[in-house]
């Protein structure tokens, strides 16, 4: 019972850690607006937690959540309202795909979050069609193909550093948090 | 550099997955591109409803009251010149005068599009007619 509880609490606390580690990383985001111009191209600096998540639980329900209360706190203090249903639609769509490609094993953690960086803006791209019912949006794609690419490509390269090493740590400690 | 390369390790399945990505892109790029026109006129729409249209050989200026947004049509481009929304992405967005080509303002749920047109192969016709 003690060890259940312990356990429950460690879960907790490392949700929280994860969803505040999350959360700064979109507020430095916010901070530097990386912009060409195209609505949609963004770094995914907090991508890298989902990932690092997905990887290091291996629980998807811990991932979700992670993910969905990241949104909202990101909306609810510097982003504006409006915009969150597009990353709600992002989100969703890039956590459900990276975490059937994880379940698959056959790619590695970098293949992982390029397929999560291009997902993440299909599903905006498409949230936003269906919103504003402007079908030329679809013009935006092959841009928003190659800048999740790139950005996936990067998240997934800084969170195989992070995996990598810190499951070492987990390991030589046998504290590795489930 | 050792230290940097193991950890860009990527496998057969990530490579063909790219790759397949990239070609998508490129695909939609080329077709894109071939099938846009110099468009005719620019459409105006807030929350999906048509609401106003206008002819991109006339230079003009379009104020948009109830979200705060200029729009200006100049040399058959238009460009939104003026926001109040917070992220000015639609400001900094580059003109707009092929088919297809779009600017949206997310926060104000407005989006402008530039529709109607001739085609590439419709000018050829032409000339040759000519």
């Amino acid at each position: 019972m003690i060890l259940l509880k312990r356990r429950n609490s460690q879960k907790l606390t490392m949700c929280a850690n994860f969803i505040a580690l999350a959360f700064i990383f979109s507020y430095l985001e916010s901070l530097f607006p990386f912009s060409l111009g195209i609505p949609g191209v963004k770094l995914g600096l907090a991508n890298i937690i989902t990932v690092y998540v997905l990887y290091m639980t291996k629980n998807f329900k811990t991932t979700f959540i992670v993910i969905f209360v990241r949104i909202f706190l990101v909306a609810f203090t510097f982003g504006n309202l409006s915009t969150m249903i597009y990353s709600i639609c992002g989100a969703i769509l890039s956590g459900l795909g990276m975490v059937m490609l994880y379940k698959t094993g056959i790619f590695t953690i970098i293949g992982v979050s390029i397929a999560g960086g291009v997902l993440h803006n299909v599903g905006q791209i498409l949230c936003a069609m269906l919103i504003l019912e402007t079908n030329e949006l679809i013009y935006y794609l092959p841009v928003l193909l190659f800048s999740g690419i790139i950005c996936g490509f990067g998240v997934g390269f800084i969170s195989n550093i992070c995996v990598t090493n810190l499951k070492k740590f987990y390991n030589s400690k046998e504290n590795l948090p489930s | 550099m050792k230290y940097i390369r193991k950890y860009l390790k990527m496998n057969f399945a990530d490579i063909l997955l790219t790759l397949t990505l990239v070609l998508c892109g490129f695909a939609s790029l080329i077709i894109f591109y071939k099938t846009s026109r110099t468009g005719t006129s620019l459409v105006i729409r807030q929350n999906g409803v048509i609401t106003a249209t206008y002819p991109l050989n006339e230079d003009a200026m379009i104020n948009i009251s109830d979200a705060g947004n200029v729009i200006t049509i100049k040399n058959g481009a238009a460009t939104m010149t003026e926001a109040d929304c917070p992220d000015l992405i639609c400001v900094r967005h580059k003109s707009i005068k092929r088919t297809g080509e779009t600017i949206v303002c997310l926060p104000h749920q407005l989006s402008l599009s530039v529709e109607g047109g001739v085609s590439v192969d419709d000018d050829k016709i032409d000339a040759i007619v000519r």
